[in-house]
């Protein structure tokens, strides 16, 4: 790769990195505190990628400084650089071209359901609210390592998407990530007696636990019976 | 997987190559001017294309993710790595290592720790060793710890596992155990012939700014470069391993850790980034995602090409299937003790 063109390629890796950094849609791809990383690491490589075009002769057009300064020291740092460097365009066009939105439902039914026993084994009351809004995640942990004991007779609201099931009903899902969307896990809650709705749809639902998702076991997807479901725009944290 | 460039930026060109290449890499900018073109026209189809496929939507998603996930932490790397390789002198590494091979193995290994950068990042960092005079040994067990162990890797590892604090320490040890095992197996069996030493021109004479910001330019480029290999593998994974095939395996003990330790190959991950994979992983025992990360950033399918780059096709015959059956075994041993 020619090294007015490594520039260019620093430039961009660098200018999309700071693109979905200050828009926001970073969060659609990894966890909300990487915020301030990525601006500074897309500054970065911006900023050498421009001292590498200045000092290469890209932007004073001097073609005879690149080519002696080549022979001065014609080392593998030199005029071609790393072929595979090439890839890098990859994510560049990916994210401005397609800008792949956040998981959804097909992810969510990829991997199976996991709730993990809380390690401390003591989950708190729910804060007061009416109704109180709770984590899907929350939600699934405590309907079934609890056995719904903190949720009963109240009224709670899930913010979640649907994934529907075979039999016509849908989850209000919820992904959960470490890190990146690569490592992420899903939580569902059945949404009972909920009228159907489209997959990828984000909705607000109220209702109240119901016995019957199963206890004690870590694949179960707990009940909710629904009372109201209110379709919303996609939060701007889209994961857990 | 195949790797395209094997010498890839590590052999020296020759001065009249140098020129020759220029000419012929005249058309880069117009093809990648071609391209851009291309894109931003056929962007809707090409979106078009995505929306309607939500496993390749997916996909799309989570290798994007792997990537911006990967990048604050590789320019991290390359910045430091830069920086040490324009403003610390190579010779200080030769001066402060043990003239005994055998004991300069666990000091350059424990050296390790204080590289921080990624296993593409270490490579050319062993070959200018060795080619200004430190044993081949100690090189090559540092070349294996640092990648490993820096703090950068150890960091994001222990960020990675909240709830496991003890993978930290068993990654470390067991890398350290790894590496330095392989230096002294060198020390005693290994064959000079086997080596084609590198011979790398020296930077003096250049101002030390100038030295920094082409190391850095390199290193991101052609770390880059193999991380987006990671991440479509890594992607691809995702979507098209079936959950039952990985749950099954997942459940004997150490066909489970052979298992990763083999996908790590495959897989080629960025040792700054490798940790996160291994923790998606929960279907397997903590043991098994020790050996991931104990071997992914001492062998893979792209290391072998740098190493086979840069000190010859023979060595890295050798080399990286023993360092392969050498780290399995150390994270099983370490597994089995601190996890």
């Amino acid at each position: 790769m020619r090294r007015d063109v490594q520039a260019i390629v620093l430039v961009l890796v660098g200018g999309v990195i700071l693109r979905i950094a200050l828009s926001g849609t970073y969060t659609n791809y990894v966890r909300p505190g990487l915020g301030w990383p990525l601006t500074v690491t897309g500054g970065l490589l911006v900023g050498l990628g421009l001292w590498s075009a200045f000092r290469d002769g890209l932007i004073r057009g001097d073609e005879r400084t690149l080519a002696e300064d080549d022979d001065g020291h014609g080392h593998s740092h030199g005029t071609h650089g790393p072929r595979i460097a090439w890839l890098l365009l990859l994510p560049v066009f990916t994210i401005f071209l397609v800008a792949p939105p956040a998981l959804g439902s097909y992810a969510a039914d990829l991997d199976s359901v996991s709730v993990t026993e809380p390690e401390d084994g003591a989950i708190p009351a729910l804060p007061d609210g009416d109704p109180v809004d709770v984590l899907v995640s929350d939600y699934a942990i405590r309907a079934v390592w609890d056995e719904g004991k903190t949720l009963e007779g109240r009224r709670v609201r899930l913010t979640g998407f649907v994934t529907p099931r075979p039999d016509g009903t849908w989850d209000v899902t919820k992904l959960q990530l470490q890190c990146c969307a690569a490592d992420a896990r899903p939580y569902r809650v059945q949404a009972v007696g909920a009228e159907p709705l489209p997959a990828d749809t984000w909705v607000e639902v109220t209702g109240t636990w119901t016995p019957g998702g199963g206890v004690r076991v870590d694949d179960a997807v707990p009940l909710l019976d629904v009372d109201s479901v209110v379709v919303i725009d996609q939060p701007a944290e889209p994961y857990e | 997987m195949t790797e395209p460039e094997v010498n890839d930026g590590l052999a020296e060109p020759q001065p009249g190559e140098s020129r020759t290449r220029d000419r012929r890499g005249i058309g880069a900018l117009e093809v990648l001017t071609a391209a851009l073109i291309a894109l931003l026209v056929g962007q809707r189809w090409i979106a078009g294309l995505f929306d309607n496929s939500p496993a390749l939507q997916t996909f799309a998603t989570i290798f994007v993710s792997i990537c911006v996930q990967a990048f604050p932490f590789l320019v991290l790397g390359v910045v430091l790595s830069a920086f040490l390789s324009a403003y610390v002198p190579p010779s200080f590494f030769a001066r402060v290592l043990p003239k005994q091979p055998a004991l300069a193995v666990p000091v350059a290994a424990s050296a390790g720790v204080i590289l921080p950068g990624c296993e593409c990042a270490s490579v050319p960092v062993a070959g200018s060793l060795v080619a200004r005079g430190v044993a081949p040994a100690a090189a090559f067990a540092f070349l294996l710890s640092a990648p490993a162990i820096n703090p950068i890797v150890l960091v994001s590892t222990a960020v990675a596992f909240p709830g496991d604090p003890q993978m930290v320490w068993g990654r470390l040890v067991a890398s350290l155990i790894a590496a330095c095992v392989m230096g002294w197996l060198w020390v005693r069996f290994g064959k000079s012939e086997w080596v084609k030493l590198p011979t790398r021109p020296s930077s003096e004479g250049q101002a030390r700014a100038d030295v920094f910001r082409a190391a850095a330019q390199h290193d991101f480029l052609h770390a880059g470069g193999f991380l987006v290999i990671g991440g479509l593998t890594a992607a691809t994974l995702n979507v098209v391993v079936p959950q039952a095939w990985l749950d099954s395996v997942a459940a004997l003990p150490i066909i489970s850790a052979l298992a990763l330790a083999a996908l790590a190959v495959m897989m080629a991950i960025c040792s700054e980034a490798d940790a996160f994979v291994a923790a998606s992983l929960t279907q397997f025992s903590l043991t098994s995602r020790l050996a991931f990360l104990v071997v992914g950033p001492m062998v893979d399918v792209k290391l072998f090409a740098l190493q086979a780059g840069t000190f010859g096709r023979s060595f890295a015959l050798r080399f990286s299937p023993a360092t392969f059956v050498v780290c399995v075994v150390s994270a099983l041993l370490v597994g089995a003790w601190l996890l």
